[in-house]
């Protein structure tokens, strides 16, 4: 019972993080003085459910903070309080407040008892502003908690004016497991005697003898009848948990029709609350439930361990490389001669791709759920450094692997801060540039074959390359005397260690660097590049791979053996003439590119396999290393470009020095995946036997990523 | 299990038959019978395309695809310091051995054999020089010898001291 609890538990807070989310995102969407009360709505439910499932854990706190939250969404969906600004930022910081109260919950932390103290009585009063000066609809205007009492108590009271439309039979058997599943049929008896007037009947036939009677086990039925406003679905939802669990059977005996005035207005103000109902608009048919229904239809989901995920995607990976396999050998005359099997051999083909696709699709998510914490942000920021600035997002129903969803939200974050704090420019200076005084930053994602390119770009006053070249100059990045293009430059605020110290704000420039953002982006296997024009703003491109579990791979040789190196990694393939390769005394060779020395290493040499390039020319491959410095590594050909699945080769032999994993090419035989930093080092420990080692010299210029 | 033992007499009998017969897959290596631990292997395949391993024992010819599983490859014959296995010709016992999976080249398999313990006499210690690490016994079967190889130890950094391995293989004295 005790596990069965707890698993419980796990799933409540699982789904609490769902619902954060999802109250994060509706507040976020929710403009002030707003039109579409979907967004309030779906952020009362939001609440309510956390409410509802931390009161049967025993949250005392999460449930009372819970309440009055909920109380304020209730008085501001109901629009008796106009949406203003204060009321929209008290809302988000109770949405925050209430998230640190699940937190503490579920690690059972301690949190400051006054924790949440603030935020209640900001929106209090937020709220009470609001409301004192809005509207005066309800003549008594009565505490909401009091009109929702009245309405409790007295129900039929309140709907006394007109006969209730409908007239329901229910029949209610719940299964033997209903209560051990923590399931009360007296909660759901209290949620339709709101609805209406409700007459209840118990059967007690299925009762044991006593001496039989298992506690746990509930073996009452009811019958009941309810005289109500409210529409079928609504009725049902009262059974939303239990349905499935019990035997339900729900007739509308009498249906006496829409009563006068005009109900279909209602469903502008369509509440999922049912006391309202009575309070509000007596006499009114039921409120449309679109929204209930869309929540029960729409949003069926199971939860899956990601292994399990892993795991098909891995399989289904090698079913479309066998199929490739037996495709190859199957003899072309054999098709040719037989050509029902050339069609079916197509069609599983083609079924293979399909499998795959949807294979993949499973991990996706919209990437609607990052984008939805940037207004967040963007408000934030508003706030601090006093500019206006406008967000627009593009392209939120992208979709992109779960895993990377959640690595993406802190380079983003980042790269918004950047805007807004070095981008846009004060609303005067913009002026003065003959611009609108609101900044606006463009946030875009997009599928591009198989990647995702997600677009960060503002209209500020773009990156000021001068500056950034007497910043590089002063740190030591680049020599004083490099000649680099413009987008060398731009790019040269990726570097590691690179900050314009003077511009450090309490906003940016908090040791979080773009070579941060960088290195992120890289282990998700991506890249990114900036674009920047002096006075007319930045953009950041970030391009992804559609899926972690596939990697673009570039396939080299190297004598008889293929290999494959992250694109990822690549910064640009050279073909030099051998002349071109210095040799340093004591250390190694080093090539000039562009006026810096980069290391080569020849792979043959590190790996002492015999390399059957010789020529004049040499065919080298600059990859960047881990810390933003570069090596060139020599190779014989490069083969092709394809999407490999990364394998583990330390799961069935030790960690081979140099090798980050293996691959599966389409021909079955094994690629070893290179580990581009572990070669760097090899080589480095390689020339040290002859003495110091040449220090890997970053060489950021090239980093045309 | 203890005090069913010492209670019933037949049942003992019964448990050390059971405990006492083990099944062995043979194979060969040349002229020469080998035997591995039934239990442990998990599969026969012929063997396909290997990919060598940068700097990796001799005997570790590289890794192969099985069905999606990347595995290391032991030469058998190289381990035993006997040459060089033919790839093409070669099959592959592919066996777990401390939770890893390896596939063992052979020349082919031939036999599954089910042996008495007592039937299983010790290496002759004939001369200390040679005696090779990697058997653990001999099992003699119409007039046929045959070596049983001792899994857990063909993947430890140990070479036959007769072997003329290379200095990736550390010598057994260490």
């Amino acid at each position: 019972m005790d596990i069965q609890f707890e698993e419980f538990k796990k799933t409540f807070f699982q789904e609490c993080d769902e619902l954060l989310a999802d109250l994060e995102h509706q507040l976020s969407v929710l403009k002030i003085d707003a039109r579409d009360p979907e967004p309030l709505h779906a952020a009362f439910r939001a609440v309510h459910s956390i409410k509802g499932g931390a009161g049967m854990f025993g949250f005392t706190r999460l449930v009372a903070f819970a309440h009055d939250f909920e109380n304020a969404l209730r008085l501001m969906r109901s629009g008796k309080v106009a949406i203003s600004e204060a009321v929209l930022d008290a809302a988000i910081q109770s949405s925050d407040v209430m998230s640190d109260l699940v937190q503490a919950a579920r690690n059972d932390a301690p949190l400051d008892a006054a924790h949440e103290a603030e935020a209640g009585e900001r929106l209090t009063a937020a709220v009470g502003t609001e409301r004192a000066s809005g509207d005066d609809d309800d003549d008594a205007d009565p505490d909401d908690d009091v009109a929702v009492f009245a309405a409790r108590a007295a129900p039929s009271a309140a709907t006394a004016g007109a006969q209730p439309r409908f007239v329901y039979a229910i029949a209610f058997r719940p299964s033997r497991q209903l209560l051990q599943r923590m399931n009360e049929p007296l909660l759901i008896f209290r949620h339709l005697q709101e609805l209406g007037t409700l007459a209840i009947e118990a059967d007690i036939s299925g009762l044991p003898a006593f001496a039989d009677l298992e506690p746990l086990d509930s073996y009452l039925a009811w019958s009941m009848t309810l005289e109500t406003n409210a529409a079928i679905t609504s009725v049902r939802e009262a059974f939303e948990y239990v349905e499935g669990d019990c035997e339900l059977a729900i007739d509308c005996r009498a249906d006496r029709g829409a009563p006068a005035p005009a109900p279909r207005v209602v469903t502008v103000t369509a509440t999922p609350e049912p006391t309202e109902v009575g309070t509000h608009l007596p006499a009114a048919p039921a409120p449309a439930t679109s929204t209930i229904g869309a929540r029960g239809q729409g949003l069926s989901s199971i939860r899956v361990d990601l292994d399990r995920i892993d795991r098909l995607v891995n399989m289904v990976g090698e079913i479309a490389v066998s199929q490739t396999m037996v495709y190859q050998h199957i003899d072309r005359a054999l098709t040719v001669s037989n050509p029902q099997l050339f069609t079916e051999l197509s069609q599983l083909l083609k079924l293979t791709q399909l499998l795959q696709d949807s294979v993949m699709a499973i991990r996706a998510q919209p990437i609607r759920s990052i984008f939805a914490r940037m207004p967040r942000v963007v408000r934030d920021l508003m706030a601090q450094t006093g500019k206006t600035v406008v967000l627009e997002t593009f392209g939120e129903e992208t979709e992109i692997d779960k895993t990377l969803v959640e690595q993406l939200v802190d380079p983003l974050t980042h790269m918004i801060r950047n805007a807004v704090d070095h981008g846009i420019e004060p609303a005067a200076e913009r002026m003065a540039r003959g611009k609108t005084p609101d900044g606006l930053i463009c946030i875009s994602a997009a599928q591009r074959g198989s990647q995702i390119v997600i677009e960060v770009s503002d209209d500020g006053r773009g990156i000021d390359r001068d500056k950034v070249r007497r910043k590089a100059i002063e740190q030591n990045l680049i020599h004083p005397d490099a000649v680099l293009s413009d987008d060398e430059i731009t790019n040269l605020l990726f570097a590691p260690g690179f900050s314009t110290a003077e511009n450090v704000s309490n906003i940016s420039g908090r040791g979080v660097g773009m070579d941060v953002v960088k290195r992120n982006i890289q282990k998700m296997g991506g890249r990114v590049s900036l674009t920047s024009e002096s006075g007319v703003g930045s953009k950041v491109v970030i391009a992804l791979p559609l899926t972690l579990a596939v990697t673009d791979g570039m396939i080299i040789r190297v004598g008889r053996e293929s290999y494959v190196l992250p694109i990822a990694s690549i910064v640009e393939c050279l073909a030099v003439s051998r002349q071109q390769v210095k040799v340093v005394p004591g250390t190694g060779e080093v090539l000039y590119v562009r006026g810096a020395p980069i290391k080569v290493v020849h792979l043959a040499q590190v790996f002492n396999i015999p390399s059957a390039a010789s020529g004049p020319q040499l065919l080298v491959i600059v990859v960047e290393v881990d810390d933003g410095q570069t090596i060139a590594l020599a190779v014989d050909e490069i083969v092709d470009q394809q999407q490999v699945v990364m394998k583990s080769v330390r799961e069935n032999f030790d960690q081979v020095a140099g090798i980050a994993g293996a691959t599966i090419l389409g021909n079955g035989a094994v690629a070893l995946f290179l580990d581009v930093v572990a070669l760097a080092h090899m080589a480095s420990v390689g020339g040290s036997r002859r003495g110091p080692s040449l220090p890997l010299r970053s060489s950021i210029a090239k980093q045309v990523a | 299990m203890m005090h069913t033992r010492n209670d019933s007499p037949n049942h003992s009998t019964d448990t050390a038959r059971a405990a006492d017969t083990r099944q062995y897959v043979t194979f060969l290596l040349g002229e020469q019978q080998y035997c591995v631990d039934i239990m442990a292997v998990r599969e026969i395949r012929a063997s396909n395309v290997i990919t060598p391993l940068p700097s990796a024992p001799d005997y570790v010819r590289g890794v192969t695809n099985l069905r999606g599983t990347i595995v290391p490859i032991i030469d058998l014959r190289t381990r035993f310091g006997l040459g060089r296995t033919e790839v093409n010709q070669g099959v592959v016992v592919v066996v777990m051995i401390g939770g890893r999976l390896n596939g063992l080249l052979v020349d082919g398999v031939s036999d599954i054999l089910t042996v008495r313990q007592a039937d299983i006499s010790p290496i002759p210690d004939t001369d200390g020089d040679n005696r090779n690490p990697f058997f653990e016994g001999l099992v003699t079967q119409n007039d046929t010898m045959l070596i049983i190889v001792a899994l857990d130890r063909l993947t430890k950094s140990q070479g036959p001291s007769s072997s003329s391995a290379s200095d990736d293989v550390a010598p057994l004295v260490a």
